[in-house]
């Protein structure tokens, strides 16, 4: 059946209010502007309080930031554990049983409309079309629009030729800036008609029953909950120790942290994919920020300041994970970036944003979103300094740096890093992913690695803030997809993995994915 | 579910009141802390016995906060840092009630805390074993009231607090090895982390019970066929926690002192004390050699004392050993057991001293098997023979509280408990100056505090090494008049005292301890003659078993 291709290329009003709505209507909101005045007052003045501090009493004003640093170092790390434990403790994922997913009979389904954003995927886009309509929802309810710009021929080419079911179809997204995802997606949002929403990309895999699940669970639970995030996974942990490390990471973020953030009220992150949200409320919120270029960060915050919340839901979506190391620092300085950026936005009025979250979920939100890329950033420095000191004992150092500033700095290092490792391990061993540990205890290279990208995406954000550093994907040695798309699995318990079955579960998912 | 339904919380919403009703735990740790807490002012305030080790941990901290060059390093490396940790909040507040420092009671009041949370967790053990509650009461109680740990939770000793970190420890430990829960296994890590920051011996616990969790999750994951990765994944979870603290212990004490083993290096360490004891300031060997018999019988007797139910335990289990029943005691046996027989092998090896209190972990230990024997008597009791299965285990309790008069013996027995069975002794012959040698009342290193708070002298007058010298600093009203071991000068005062503004001198007499004094490692004979640069002005000879003869000299 020939795809219908809609053709838009006439049509500037979409175009103009998937780029500017929210710059326009809610610039406060909007990163179009990264720093607002009032910010770009306060850092210069800082950086100047900082200079004259430093040209008064260097010794004093080391201290001082010293101490800063590692009170924010404590906090994030004592934050983590708090919500590991709290994971532990009282498992918040959503689930749904698979008897409940499936006994939702069809006419009782609302309307869903899956965006499926892609640039530049056309060795990819047969495998996403076919991972996409492994989902179980009936065909008549369900539309997929395959987001695919403009200019990106072969994607158009390739997605027409793979001969897509009658309910996706392609929609060309006229060519123009911010060339980034979330543009993609607001466009792609004013044709569509379902009630739920949700974004797939081209590489993702998710279980088949989600959209089911996702559905039970929001009839279940609360009108103010609007926004339903999946578990992300990767499906190719074992390729090399890149993905296995990345692999480890996500598993603490989604099943452990994630999950206790949004039980505790506090501001969910989502992840950019499996996001299930109320096309009304996305829709009235302002949908998304196009010049974030994590767009998806900001969507949840801004979703919870509006006074709607996120859960977060026991369905796998599987991805790809990075294994080449200059793709991986692309896209965690993109991440980077975006968080820092969506940090700025809605730091703008801090005392209002204090409102909107309530306290906890404040500080919350600058012990995650601010302080990933902030201490990324400085780790290398405490590294340069411990290595210095044991390295030269050099008696010139001791005038400039007191030994407090080195004792809490090593301390801070070592022990943050330490709960970092300690952290991975639970979540693999929480989750049946014990195989991951040789990865997991050679955590210091990752944090090299996340160093180097944070350096980038600071310096990213001064000089092209809206630049969205494009994922390679399909780096995955390619085998013939089977076809059958994932295999489902039941939710298990998080607090403790049956550790057994879930590893024979990887084993017998990774072989139906065809990995 | 409940946690599916998240109703959202609008900061306007009330929410419900709720009654706060006190539980049995809050109840029992509220009862004991009082209890301990008066014992340990009867103690202090009146009885005069202040045990030197505790004196000594409140001078540490008190040294960290108001000494003349107070800094966090003031901590000391020889010993754990946990212990002092809790008393410096306390200390802070000397001046409301000088006491807490002056006669050590922020000690008894830390140990005090400590021995009541003990309990609270020994009960916590037993009762998620299942016990029927009548048997939870007695059990705790014969834990409780065991003169051994009256007299360890009110004198300030670290005893306490290391059995509340093992017994924290052995609960998780055991809901680990019942339930399989994630959560129980991260908090056994991390207890035993704790313990071995408050006491070394711990060591010996954190290994057992490594080894016990490698051994458990390998039967585990053998059994339903999963990777051996997820042992490891186990060993690492329970073992990081305290392999972190452990390292990160010595490398701070290496950056700071040079050192990482101060406990085993240092000159006034573990190493340089064992062997003897000390009778009126003399150090007696104490007939013990290392692997010898009568050491052996020493142990034995020590232990029997202690616990005499311990080895009649075992006799009193009629039924199927259950799940619960298994798991308690394993991890008794791990965790306590553990740090018990690391210290009976090292005590047998001669590296360490033989106290009384070291073997204070087979009365908590005794407890808990008797409650794994009761839990097995409760499987057997819903079958046949309840009312036999019941009065075994209440035979079984009721031979715990054998312990108590045997424990009081052995306190005051001068063969089993000879560092400080006369201080016991005089407790309970409530005489302050009593034929047996007095009690530990300090009282000359008192006057030598009280002489030169009258002087009113400037910042750093006085030399001494706190070593010895901790009674005075900590009895006196201004502290910062000294110049001791922690300050970060010392040495080079040491060296040149003249030079650097010190007028006065106190140096203890020559001594088995006393020669490990910096004063008078430095200057040998400084005792007897003033070294050439000082004249005696005074000396202050030792009235009570512990004090120390000390001498003053004013510098020309």
């Amino acid at each position: 059946m020939a795809a219908y291709v809609k053709s838009v290329s006439s049509d500037n009003s979409a175009l103009e209010q998937s780029v500017g709505w929210l710059r326009d209507n809610a610039p406060e909101m909007s990163a179009y502007r990264t720093f607002t005045h009032r910010q770009r007052w306060i850092l210069a003045g800082c950086l100047a309080a900082m200079a004259a501090g430093l040209v008064a009493n260097a010794r004093v004003t080391i201290v001082v930031l010293n101490l800063l640093v590692t009170a924010l170092y404590v906090a994030a790390f004592a934050y983590k554990l708090l919500l590991a434990r709290r994971a532990l403790m009282h498992p918040p994922l959503v689930t749904v049983s698979d008897e409940e997913a499936l006994s939702l009979p069809a006419s009782d389904l609302p309307p869903y409309t899956v965006l499926v954003a892609a640039y530049r995927e056309a060795g990819v886009i047969a495998r996403t079309i076919k991972a996409i309509d492994a989902l179980d929802y009936p065909r008549d309810r369900i539309e997929v629009l395959l987001l695919l710009e403009e200019d990106d021929a072969a994607t158009i080419a390739a997605a027409e030729a793979a001969h897509s079911p009658a309910y996706m179809r392609v929609i060309r997204v006229p060519k123009a800036q911010p060339l980034t995802k979330p543009k993609a997606c607001n466009y792609g949002l004013q044709f569509a008609s379902g009630q739920l929403v949700t974004i797939y990309d081209a590489e993702d895999r998710p279980e088949s029953l989600q959209l089911r699940r996702a559905v039970a669970a929001f009839r279940r639970m609360h009108w103010s909950v609007a926004c339903l995030q999946a578990r992300l996974e990767y499906h190719n942990p074992k390729q090399n120790l890149i993905t296995r490390l990345f692999t480890a990471e996500y598993l603490t973020w989604f099943s452990l942290l994630l999950p206790a953030l949004a039980d505790r009220g506090g501001p969910v992150p989502l992840g950019g994919t499996s996001m299930h949200v109320k096309r009304i409320v996305v829709e009235a919120v302002g949908s998304w920020d196009p010049y974030n270029v994590t767009e998806d960060a900001d969507l949840g915050i801004r979703l919870q300041r509006m006074g709607y919340r996120t859960a977060i839901l026991d369905s796998v979506t599987y991805e790809e994970a990075n294994s080449d190391f200059v793709n991986w620092v692309k896209q965690r300085s993109r991440w980077y970036k975006g968080y820092l950026q969506t940090w700025l936005v809605h730091m703008r009025h801090p005392a209002l944003l204090r409102k909107q979250l309530g306290t906890e979920a404040f500080a919350a939100f600058t012990l995650t979103v601010g302080a990933t890329p902030l201490i990324a950033f400085l780790n290398p420095i405490f590294w340069a300094l411990t290595i210095l000191w044991f390295g030269t004992r050099a008696n010139f150092i001791q005038p400039i740096f007191p030994p407090s500033v080195y004792y809490a700095g090593m301390f801070c290092m070592v022990f943050g890093n330490f709960i970092v490792i300690y952290l991975n391990a639970i979540a693999i061993r929480a989750t049946g992913r014990p195989e991951l540990l040789g990865a997991v205890l050679l955590s210091p290279l990752y944090w090299i690695m996340m160093s180097v990208a944070a350096v980038k995406a600071f310096i990213q954000l001064m000089v092209a803030p809206y630049f969205w550093e494009k994922t390679t994907h399909g780096l995955e040695p390619a085998k013939a997809a089977t076809g059958t798309g994932p295999v489902q699995f039941h939710s298990h318990a998080p607090e403790h993995g049956h550790g057994l079955g879930a590893s024979n579960r990887s084993d017998r998912e990774a072989a139906a994915v065809g990995q | 579910m409940a946690s599916n339904v998240l109703v959202v919380r609008t900061r306007t919403q009330t929410r419900t009141a709720i009654r706060w009703r006190p539980k049995e735990p809050q109840i029992l740790f509220a009862l004991l802390f009082t209890v301990y807490f008066l014992a340990a002012c009867y103690l202090t305030l009146v009885a005069n016995v202040i045990y030197g080790d505790a004196w000594s941990r409140v001078e540490i901290a008190y040294r960290i906060l108001s000494s003349r060059d107070p800094h966090l390093a003031a901590i000391g490396f020889i010993w754990g840092p946990l212990p002092e940790i809790p008393l410096l909040p306390l200390v802070a507040l000397k001046a409301l009630w000088p006491q807490l420092v002056s006669s050590s009671l922020a000690g008894g009041i830390v140990s005090s805390l400590c021995m009541a949370g003990s309990a609270v967790q020994l009960r916590g053990l037993v009762a998620d074993a299942g016990l029927a509650r009548p048997f939870v009461w007695m059990l705790t109680a014969a834990f409780a009231l065991n003169p051994v740990i009256l007299m360890y939770g009110a004198n300030g000793m670290s005893e306490a607090m290391l059995l509340l970190f093992l017994l924290s420890a052995t609960r998780s430990l055991a809901r680990w090895l019942r339930d399989d829960s994630l959560n129980s296994l991260i908090l056994t890590g991390v207890f035993l982390a704790l313990a071995y920051l408050t006491r070394y011996e711990s060591l010996g616990a954190a290994a057992s019970v490594t080894v016990a969790v490698a051994l458990v999750s390998y039967v585990r994951v053998r059994r339903a066929g999963g990777q051996l990765w997820a042992v490891a994944n186990d060993v690492l979870l329970v073992a990081a926690p305290w392999a972190f603290a452990f390292i990160v212990w010595a490398a701070a004490s290496w950056i700071i002192t040079g050192q990482p083993f101060e406990q085993l290096t240092s000159g006034y360490g573990n190493s340089a004390q064992i062997g003897s004891i000390y009778v009126n300031r003399t150090r007696v060997p104490t007939g013990y050699t290392a692997w010898s018999w009568t050491l052996v019988k020493l142990m034995l007797s020590q232990l029997l004392l202690l616990a005499p139910a311990l080895p009649l335990v075992p006799l009193f289990k009629v039924g199927r050993l259950s799940r619960s029943a298994i798991s308690l005691a394993v991890a008794a046996v791990a965790c306590i057991g553990g740090a018990v027989a690391f210290i009976v092998a090292a005590q047998i090896a001669g590296q360490l001293a033989h106290p009384l209190r070291y073997l204070i972990g087979v009365v908590p230990l005794a407890v808990a098997l008797a409650g794994a024997c009761i839990a097995a008597n409760q499987s057997r009791q819903r079958q046949e023979g309840r009312r036999a299965a019941a009065g075994v285990s209440v035979a079984c309790a009721l031979t715990l509280f054998a312990a108590i008069p045997t424990s009081a013996f052995a306190m005051l027995d001068a063969t089993t408990d000879p560092w400080s069975f006369t201080s016991n002794r005089s407790i309970v012959s409530g005489a302050p100056d009593n034929a047996l040698g007095g009690l530990l009342n300090w009282s000359n290193e008192r006057k030598i505090a009280a002489d030169l708070d009258a002087m009113h002298l400037p910042k750093g007058a006085v030399l001494v090494d706190d070593f010895l010298g901790f009674p005075i600093v900590a009895a006196s009203g201004d502290p910062t008049q000294f110049v001791i071991t922690s300050d970060r000068d010392f040495e080079t005062v040491v060296s040149d005292p003249k030079g650097l503004g010190v007028r006065y001198i106190l140096a203890p007499v020559p001594d088995v301890l006393g020669s490990l004094d910096a004063i008078n490692r430095q200057y040998p004979g400084f005792y007897a003659t003033g070294g050439g640069f000082a004249s005696l002005l005074n000396e202050y000879p030792a009235t009570g078993v512990n004090d120390t003869t000390f001498r003053l000299f004013r510098i020309d």
